[in-house]
């Protein structure tokens, strides 16, 4: 075992310097400013002499949190008023000269506001808005029939829905949690009829929706800022003051839309520096880096799910309490979603958002179908060879190798066949915490309701599944011995 | 050679085996006969320690069979199932050669046995380099028989060998299993329900029913002098179906 934690450690350390040449690590939310404010901190860091890398997407306020305060990333583009309200927690407004004091104590820095105020705001389409005469949110009252979705992040925020509807003294039972940019479609289609959005979200002007005016001031100021780890090169936060006070909201408004338009972050990140910007990396060479880092990920996952799927199924495939029990852990473990499988992991204090988090969920995922084979396999066995197995004078351990284990091969081999398979796709969610891989362009490409950048993500990653099937049969030919691949000619 | 005391074998309720007290000559051919479920399956089990008894002892040339000597005392018996027991992932030679190879038994002097054996048991050379489904079921016997003989065991058990074959074949190899007997000279015990297999093969004959023994003997014994009426009633009834 020691050997194995050293050969897993060391392929980290490899995995993470790969990934990361220089330690700066730029992290971006799940949704488009946050993207291009992201590329506009890594070019700044650029021109300033720092080599960054940027995580696209990694997730929500308590994802990226956790991972800046672990170290994981550097900086991350955050807003005041969820710094208040969800990091910090405290009770009424603070200034931003309050807010820098309490996060020095947690080693956190805080540059001044970028420029925009980009609020939470409930949009309807315009049309319907002016239909039901709602202007302003205190209208809502008299509408309790309509049908609400909102993020998930939004259903729960101490900002959020439930003391809005509280303040506003609301009555709207139809309340849904939805995908940000999913709810977007919705809205447009009509499944809902209001939803939250940020004050600066060029999907409000494309999608002919009008902002209900907060005629109670309930929405916090969100004036954006950029958090970084006080233990940085000093020259980090030097070059994020040069972008202190460089962005009104008509601005940002503008970048967002050219990045939706043109599908490219760092292209509409250029527009800050007055440039048409250079042409971001090929297609191909893309979807190659995403692919190797794919594979990697699969690759690594199998080969742990393998080490302990096997002594675990040929534990579990003696009768008994210990059979019953290891079969059923493995069960429960995948009827856990995914999504939240990765969720419990990345709660986990020296796990947090690395791509070892990923792996160890893949590799959680990947055990069922390796143990349940292998318990099989070996149980399907004859009775009669079993017997001849032990009567011929071989010790049970020369038994397990030289007969139980080429005789279960077929079996084995196939659970490993359905358990990488099921990798290639899981590993997509990796890139939710920024572990990379595939996912990458999923899920951006879901982000920007882009089906362009979904495909070039989920083309890739059929065909490599379809690959992974071919191999294994190749590999089925291999490794079965030849014997049991004979079909008896004659009766 | 071999030896029971008192030994009995039940499956909670039901008993496969009343206690028994038996002895296995040396260089004799001792067959268990009797129809099915009558525990002569079970006394083979028992010798090779597939089965611990539920009372009594074996004792193997004077050691006490158990779980700690069997796996040695294995290794000093050859045992051959109805169906042959061939590793399906291995050719005939790689089952014959697993326990020697195992064991890190010299190659030439192994090489020189199987070559005697296969002579022995009329096995054609090209079939060691096939795997057991391209073998015929005779050729599979004859296999497992080498398989079995390797190692020079001073014990050769037989559970049924030749059940499984059609009528012709089965009598050639009947007739060269005598032939491997009387040319070893060695302890061999064989399960059959066949009383003809029995009166050519045995020179001991023990017939049983019901867990029981009913009559111990040659055959001539048990034909002129039968214990009690079912052992002439099931000479008699294979006989007829010779003849019918």
């Amino acid at each position: 075992m020691k050997l194995l934690s050293a050969i897993l450690v060391a392929i980290l350390i490899a995995m993470s310097t790969a990934a990361a040449p220089q330690p700066v690590v730029i992290g971006s939310k799940k949704f488009t400013e946050s993207y291009v404010l992201g590329e506009i901190a890594k070019r700044v860091l650029e021109e300033a002499g720092v080599p960054a890398e940027h995580r696209q997407g990694m997730g929500g306020t308590i994802i990226l949190w956790e991972a800046l305060t672990q170290g994981a990333i550097t900086l991350y583009p955050e807003y005041t008023g969820t710094i208040s309200e969800e990091i910090l927690k405290t009770r009424g407004p603070v200034s931003l000269d309050e807010m820098r004091k309490e996060l020095s104590r947690r080693g956190i820095g805080v540059t001044d506001e970028l420029g925009f105020n980009n609020t939470y705001a409930l949009v309807m389409r315009r049309e319907r808005a002016r239909q039901l005469g709602i202007a302003k949110i205190s209208d809502l009252r008299n509408h309790p029939e309509l049908v609400v979705g909102v993020s998930h992040e939004f259903l729960q925020r101490k900002d959020g829905w439930k003391p809005l509807v509280k303040r506003y003294g609301l009555k709207m039972p139809d309340v849904r949690g939805i995908d940000h940019t999913l709810g977007y479609v919705a809205l447009a289609n009509g499944t809902i009829d209001l939803k939250d959005a940020y004050s600066t979200d060029a999907k409000i002007a494309k999608n002919n929706l009008v902002m209900l005016e907060d005629d109670l001031g309930f929405f916090p100021q969100y004036r954006a800022v950029l958090l970084y780890r006080l233990d940085a090169d000093p020259r980090v936060p030097a070059a994020l003051r040069r972008m202190e006070g460089t962005l009104n909201n008509a601005r940002m408004l503008q970048l967002n839309a050219a990045a939706e338009q043109t599908r490219d972050y760092s292209r509409a990140a250029s527009l800050y520096f007055h440039e048409t910007g250079p042409k971001s990396a090929s297609l191909t060479s893309n979807i190659a880096r995403w692919t190797t880092r794919h594979l990697l990920l699969v690759g690594l996952s199998l080969f742990f799910s393998i080490l302990i799927g096997i002594p675990l199924g040929i534990w579990a495939s003696r009768p008994g309490f210990m059979s019953r029990l290891i079969l059923g852990i493995t069960g429960l473990v995948q009827t856990i979603p995914s999504l939240a499988l990765l969720a419990l992991l990345v709660s986990v204090p020296v796990l947090g958002i690395s791509p070892l988090t990923a792996i160890i969920a893949l590799v959680l995922y990947g055990l069922l179908p390796i143990v349940r084979n292998t318990a099989t396999g070996i149980q399907d066995i004859a009775m009669p060879l079993r017997e001849s197995a032990a009567a011929l004078g071989l010790e049970p351990r020369a038994q397990l190798f030289r007969i139980f284990l080429p005789m279960a091969s077929r079996s084995i081999l196939a659970g490993i066949k359905t358990s990488a398979v099921i990798s290639v796709g899981t590993a997509t969610l990796a890139a939710l915490i920024g572990a990379g891989g595939l996912g990458e362009p999923i899920i951006s490409g879901l982000n920007l309701n882009d089906h362009a950048t979904i495909l070039e993500g989920a083309i890739p990653a059929a065909v490599l599944a379809f690959f992974v099937q071919l191999s294994f049969d190749f590999l089925d030919r291999l490794l079965i011995p030849k014997g049991l691949q004979i079909r008896a000619n004659s009766g | 050679m071999i030896q029971l005391q008192g030994v009995s074998k039940h499956f909670g309720p039901v008993v496969a085996l009343n206690p028994t007290d038996l002895i296995f000559e040396e260089r004799k051919t001792t067959v268990l006969i009797g129809p099915s479920g009558c525990g002569k399956s079970t006394i083979l089990r028992l010798i090779i320690g597939l089965l611990e008894p539920s009372t009594g002892r074996l004792r193997f040339d004077g050691t006490v069979i158990s779980t700690e000597t069997i796996l040695q005392l294995r290794r000093r018996m050859g045992y051959v199932i109805q169906e042959g027991g061939l590793f399906p992932h291995l050719t005939a030679r790689q089952n014959i050669l697993l326990l020697p190879t195992h064991l890190g038994r010299p190659r030439e002097e192994m090489q020189s046995r199987l070559n005697e054996l296969a002579e022995l048991t009329r096995l054609p050379q090209d079939s060691l380099s096939r795997y057991p489904v391209e073998l015929s079921g005779g050729q599979r016997q004859r296999v497992s028989l080498i398989r079995a003989l390797m190692l020079k065991p001073e014990v050769l058990l037989l559970d049924e060998p030749l059940a499984a074959l059609d009528p012709m074949v089965r009598a050639n190899l009947q007739t060269e299993l005598r032939a491997v007997f009387h040319y070893l000279n060695q302890t061999v015990v064989l399960v059959t329900h066949s009383m003809a297999e029995a009166a050519y093969l045995g020179d001991k004959i023990v017939l049983l029913r019901q867990g029981n023994i009913v009559q111990a003997g040659t055959f001539a014994d048990l034909r002129d002098h039968p214990a009690d009426g079912f052992v002439s009633e099931f000479i008699n009834a294979q006989r007829r179906l010779v003849v019918s």
